[in-house]
């Protein structure tokens, strides 16, 4: 199995290298360089073009190139041409509320869906399961966006229970219990908006997985034996249906920070998503570059991660 | 299902003899049988019929701005107001409807064919060309589709209907590629392929003549379901302001209005219309898609 997991991680190698080159290739895709935004009027062309030789801007490509990687695995993503500060400042400053978004996301699609899912597996075709396919239905059609405005509108504006902006509230010296409490009041809408879909998603891929293991020999097997159904149905059943759902985890990270995007903009959310928007807006192509590598990097790595979690739990999956 | 299963067999035989039973004959009447499917067959169809006649059913100009009447309350001449820009809200959502779907259906027809292309193109030859498409493929899906999307209109710096769907398609191939390709794999094993290439059938011939035929169950059904998914992106691109560039209406930019916390607050009726019309679009489209793969594909069926 060791074996495996390394070769898996030897593959990842070309697959980095490959997408950095994308990476590369966008932003010389990309019109203007960072000296293009250059307003300053002591700084005559002249002085713009050492600059440029001086970044290796009239290197060939493959050259310039090395140089970006070299720096890039250092961390240095380079300057933001709008703002001024480094890329990675930025970054540092951002990527733990996308990460506490996304991860309070999951937690809540986890906790809704799983529970939901065995119900509706062991009584199909009862209310609770009607209403469960029902929300199925119209949380795979809403989108995420538009089931955020509607809760801002509900909970925000109609009954004012909710904050509908930012991470916590502005100016409150909150520490303590006090302090988690305002951080769960502010992120409990974007997260269950932003995880809308995926927690339909689950709901509905939960029950299923669950009423084909019921149908499974070795549960026969154990009911003949005169088990308590309260062991079959969490020791034998749920644990069989759990390992394709806990495996999806992985590859759902990044179409959850994706998503975030727009999640994040309409509830004013100072992360990734926001600082994206904003450098796609104004063409600030060094972050939009920074967080193309990054996310696609986690995507790589949340599904490795899977793979191999998924080799680890299922002593049924071959790995050579 | 098995008797489905048989019949399809015996069918693919016999084609002429048994008219009655021809495997689209028994799709269609198992799809008939499906209450949620044919449902949304009719909203689907009344949407549609709602963007073709779009001008009989109201006398104004969706793209006309009054600007001395914006963000007016619904009345009698304006059924649910304007927007900011003075333009009616009611001949907006009616024109979007055209718009969106128009969208939603190029956008998916684009991906189908570029990634039914591809995947016949590697599950046929396999080898070398399939290595490279599938890992081409893989290396795409590290990049989530809402942040290529942008990242390529950030660099193409003009935007239309046509490049807007051009790039929705070029960035979601690998999917269907995936999925089509994997019904080549197991075609391709079967008897009546290699019967097909023994009697000197051409490549060009046995994928068109003999797996394409016997794809178009998968086909068929991924469409549908990504059709659903392209109006959801194109909605949530125009929302951002990355889709379809006013003055053009589709549902998705009418909701950017909701942006502004006054509209979002105290003219409801501006935006969660075109809410309302997405989920009903992308729900009777569902359906459909869960009719057509049970009716089509008893084998992708779960429990």
């Amino acid at each position: 199995m060791y074996k495996y997991i390394l070769r898996r991680i030897l593959i990842m190698i070309p697959m980095l290298v490959l997408i950095s080159i994308i990476v590369f290739t966008f932003s010389k895709l990309a019109p203007g360089d960072p000296f293009t935004g250059e307003f300053d009027p002591r700084i005559t062309k002249d002085i713009l073009d050492k600059k440029r030789a001086m970044f290796n801007l009239y290197d060939p490509p493959y050259k310039q190139y090395l140089s970006w990687l070299k720096n890039v695995l250092q961390g240095n993503f380079g300057v933001s041409m709008r703002f001024g500060f480094p890329v990675s400042d930025l970054l540092a400053e951002r990527i733990p509320n996308t990460l506490f978004l996304a991860i309070t996301s999951l937690i809540i699609t986890l906790i809704v869906s799983i529970p939901i899912g065995i119900i509706s597996a062991r009584r199909p075709y009862s209310l609770i399961d009607y209403s469960a396919t029902t929300f199925g239905f119209l949380g795979l059609a809403t989108p995420n966006f538009y089931a955020g405005l509607i809760a801002i509108y509900l909970f925000s504006i109609q009954f004012g229970w909710l904050p509908a902006q930012g991470t916590i509230t502005a100016g409150a010296d909150y520490t303590g219990l006090a302090l988690f409490w305002d951080k769960f009041k502010h992120v409990i809408m974007p997260a269950s908006t932003l995880g809308l879909a995926q927690t339909a998603g689950y709901m509905r891929y939960m029950r299923s997985e669950m009423m084909e293991v019921m149908g499974k020999d070795f549960i026969r097997t154990a009911r003949s034996k005169g088990m308590p159904e309260r062991v079959i149905l969490y020791k034998h059943t749920l644990r069989n249906a759990l390992i394709p759902i806990i495996t999806l985890l992985g590859f759902e990270f990044g179409a959850l920070v994706a998503g975030a995007v727009i999640t994040e903009n309409v509830f004013s959310w100072p992360g990734v998503g926001t600082l994206f928007l904003n450098a796609v807006i104004n063409r600030d192509y060094p972050i939009i570059m920074a967080i193309n590598l990054i996310i696609a990097t986690m995507v790589l790595v949340g599904n490795l991660l899977a793979d191999i979690f998924y080799v680890i739990v299922d002593p049924r999956i071959r790995y050579d | 299902m098995e008797t489905q299963i048989d019949t399809r067999h015996s069918a693919s035989k016999s084609l002429n003899k048994s008219k009655e039973n021809t495997p689209w004959r028994i799709a269609f009447r198992k799809f008939k049988r499906n209450r949620m499917a044919v449902l949304g067959v009719w909203v689907l169809l009344i949407i549609v019929m709602i963007g073709i006649f779009a001008p009989y059913l109201t006398p104004h100009d969706p793209e006309y701005a009054d600007l001395l009447n914006t963000n007016g309350k619904p009345d009698k001449v304006h059924w649910l107001g304007t927007d900011s820009s003075g333009r009616d809200i009611f001949a907006r959502l009616l024109y979007g409807s055209r718009i969106s779907l128009i969208i939603g259906f190029s956008a998916m027809l684009f991906t189908i064919v570029i990634g039914t292309i591809l995947g016949s193109v590697a599950g046929y030859y396999g080898g070398k060309i399939d290595n490279i498409i599938m890992r081409l493929a893989d290396i795409q899906l590290n990049f989530p589709f809402l942040l290529l999307v942008m990242t390529v209109v950030a660099i193409l710096k003009e935007i239309n209907i046509l490049i807007f769907v051009s790039v929705m398609a070029f960035v979601s191939w690998p999917g269907i590629t995936r999925i089509i390709r994997a019904t080549f794999l197991s075609l391709r094993e079967q008897e009546f392929i290699l019967s097909a290439r023994s009697i000197g059938g051409s490549d060009f011939r046995i994928i068109f003549r003999h797996m394409l035929p016997n794809a178009m169950g998968p086909i068929i059904v991924n469409a549908t379901l990504f059709m659903a998914g392209m109006i959801i992106s194109e909605s949530a691109l125009s929302f951002i302001g990355f889709g379809v560039p006013q003055p053009t209406p589709t549902w998705g930019n009418m909701l950017t209005e909701a942006l502004s916390l006054r509209v979002l607050q105290y003219e409801p009726w501006a935006w969660i219309p075109p809410g309302i019309m997405i989920v009903i679009t992308v729900l009777a489209i569902n359906f459909i898609g869960d009719g057509l793969r049970d009716a089509l594909d008893p084998r992708m069926r779960k429990s």
